[in-house]
This record gives structure tokens, sequence and C-alpha cells, in this order.
């Protein structure tokens, strides 16, 4: 029982100890960072106008979620491809492109089709914070005159 | 009978709580060393468990590779052994528990064990390791001393064993 409590008592110094040095070598390190995160954001949509203005801007990373012949046919131009069924081979090269702070905004063939609703997701629950779901898809950013490429590239 | 026994023997054996001490303290001051100046890619790793509330990710971040840092040296250098191995039991129950849960929902996400990111995706062998750095914490924290450098509980064992040798006549 001695034992028991003498363990206890060194194991509860080693975490003191350790949380003190921590919390210091956060403060004076450059690459620190807040003790407590920032939210995410809430919002699970976004509208074509505020959509256009984060694209011109360069404040957000739009992914296409459609199937790579619609990508190749036209897309959002800067958009990534990210077909819904190819997520997880592609989760590696995500990490490494987009920071988990970058807002994104995914979209497909319509406003409220499954594969952005289901990839924006899958996104959130990999990590990234402000994912939003493009309302009226690429048909509604077409038809508005926004910008658009076709082919492979972004 | 001699299985319990056995059991026994080997959970408060000094000499393989010695060898468990070395091989916990590398793995633990190992995992520290990308994660303790730069805290953010190992918050990333944590946040992608989804387990811990957003306000306990940053702060787990900083605090815990100290916590790996402070433990595996203090199972190296033979101080403060048992509340080491308490420590690194409780670390890896934790571990362990959040690789289960991850696992269990099928999260493509890196284990975020030894370093922040890039990791290769989590698998059965991090959890496994887990496991094993848990039983080494439970097996450290029942036989190891308080004060014990890494040499001492080998020159004791090496002076009982010439004790009780009978020395031969005339040698």
């Amino acid at each position: 029982m001695r034992r028991l409590t003498l363990s206890l008592a060194c194991a509860a110094g080693i975490v003191v100890l350790a949380a003190s040095l921590g919390l210091l070598a956060n403060a004076v390190s450059g690459a620190g960072v807040p003790l407590i995160a920032e939210s995410a954001s809430p919002g699970r949509t976004i509208e074509l106008v505020e959509a256009r203005r984060a694209h011109a801007n360069g404040d957000a990373t739009f992914i296409d979620a459609r199937h790579r012949d619609d990508y190749r046919a036209g897309h959002i131009a800067g958009s990534l491809s990210t077909p819904l069924a190819e997520r997880g081979a592609q989760l590696e090269d995500l990490r490494r492109e987009l920071p988990r702070t970058r807002p994104l905004v995914v979209y497909c063939e319509a406003g409220e089709c499954t594969s952005a609703m289901v990839l924006g997701a899958w996104l959130s629950s990999n990590g990234w914070r402000d994912v939003r779901v493009l309302s009226g898809g690429y048909p509604g950013w077409a038809a508005a005159g926004f910008p658009i490429s076709r082919g492979e590239g972004p | 009978m001699t299985g319990g026994r056995g059991i026994r023997n080997w959970s408060t054996d000094r000499r393989i709580a010695l060898v468990l001490r070395f091989a916990a303290g590398a793995v633990l001051v190992y995992a520290s060393r990308d994660k303790l100046f730069d805290p953010q890619p190992f918050a990333d790793a944590i946040d992608d468990y989804r387990v811990l509330p957003l306000a306990l990710v940053n702060l787990s971040a900083i605090v815990v590779p100290w916590v790996e840092l402070i433990t595996g040296l203090c199972l190296i250098v033979g101080l403060w052994a048992p509340g080491a191995g308490l420590v690194t039991a409780a670390l890896a129950a934790v571990y362990t528990g959040a690789l289960t849960s991850a696992l269990l929902r099928g999260l493509e996400i890196g284990c975020g064990c030894f370093a922040g990111k890039g990791e290769a995706p989590l698998s059965f062998t991090d959890l496994g390791l887990r496991i094993a750095l848990f039983a080494a914490g439970l097996q450290i924290a029942a036989a190891a001393r308080f004060v014990d450098w890494p040499l001492s509980t080998l020159n004791r064992s090496a002076t009982r064993r010439r004790r009780a040798t009978p020395t031969t006549p005339g040698a």
C-alpha cells in the first residue's frame, strides 16, 4: 500500500513537471499554439455569391466530388478533383496539400447532391475544420457565368 | 500453482523490469522528439481521432509529449521508476482506447504516435505496441526500485551470484 501511494506521488510529480515544461516550451517556441484551439465553422453550406467571393480572393479551396469524366468536361476553375469513390486513396495527398485550417468548398452536380454532402462530412471527420457544400453545385456556378475550366488539371 | 508462481515471479523480477525500463523509456523519448517544440501537427493528429473536445486538443498536444519525455528519461536513468511505470501504463491505456475506437470506426487517419504528421494510416501493429507498452508499464510499477541507476540491478545480481557460488579450495 505504501509502495502504491509513493508510486502515485511520483507519477503526479512527473506529470506536473512535464506540464510545466510543456507550457513553458510552448510559450517560448516560435511554433507554439494557442491553449484553446479555434472552433470549427458551424456552417454546412455556402451560397454562390459568397463562394464566388472566396474563389476570387483565394480564401478557399474548391473540391469537385463528381466522377472524373464530369470533371474533365467542365469544373470550377482551380478546383481539385476528388471523386467520392476515390477519397480514401487521396487522403494522404489532400493532407499534404491542404492545411486543416484551410476552408474547403465541396460541390457536385446539383445543390443538394449526396456525393458533395458525403465527401464534406468525410473531410470534416478527417480533421478539416471549415468544410461547406456549394449551394447550386456546378450547374449553378456555370449558369452564373463564374470561372470554369476544362480538362484534367485544375 | 506453478504457472501462477511463474507469473508472480515475472511480474516482480527486477532484471525484467530493467530491460523493460530501457525499452519503454527509449520508445517514449523517441515518440516525443518531433512534438516537443512544434505541437500543431500533433494537435491535428489528436483532433483526427474525434474523441477529445476541441478545447482540450491543443492543451493535450502541448503537455503529452513532455510527459512522454520526462517519463522516458525517468525510466532510463532509474529515478522514480515505479511512478514512471504507472504513467507509462496510463498513457498506453489512453492510446489503446483511442486507437481501438478509431479502428472500430474505420477512420483513415495517421496514428500520431511518433510524429504529428506524415505517418502511415494506423494499424493493428500500432495497437499491439501500445498494449505491450501498457504491460511493460505495469511490470515496471510492480518491480522496479524508486531509485535504481541503470547498472545497479545487474551489479546486485552479479554480487549475489558470486556469494552463492561455493569457492574451490586452493583457488
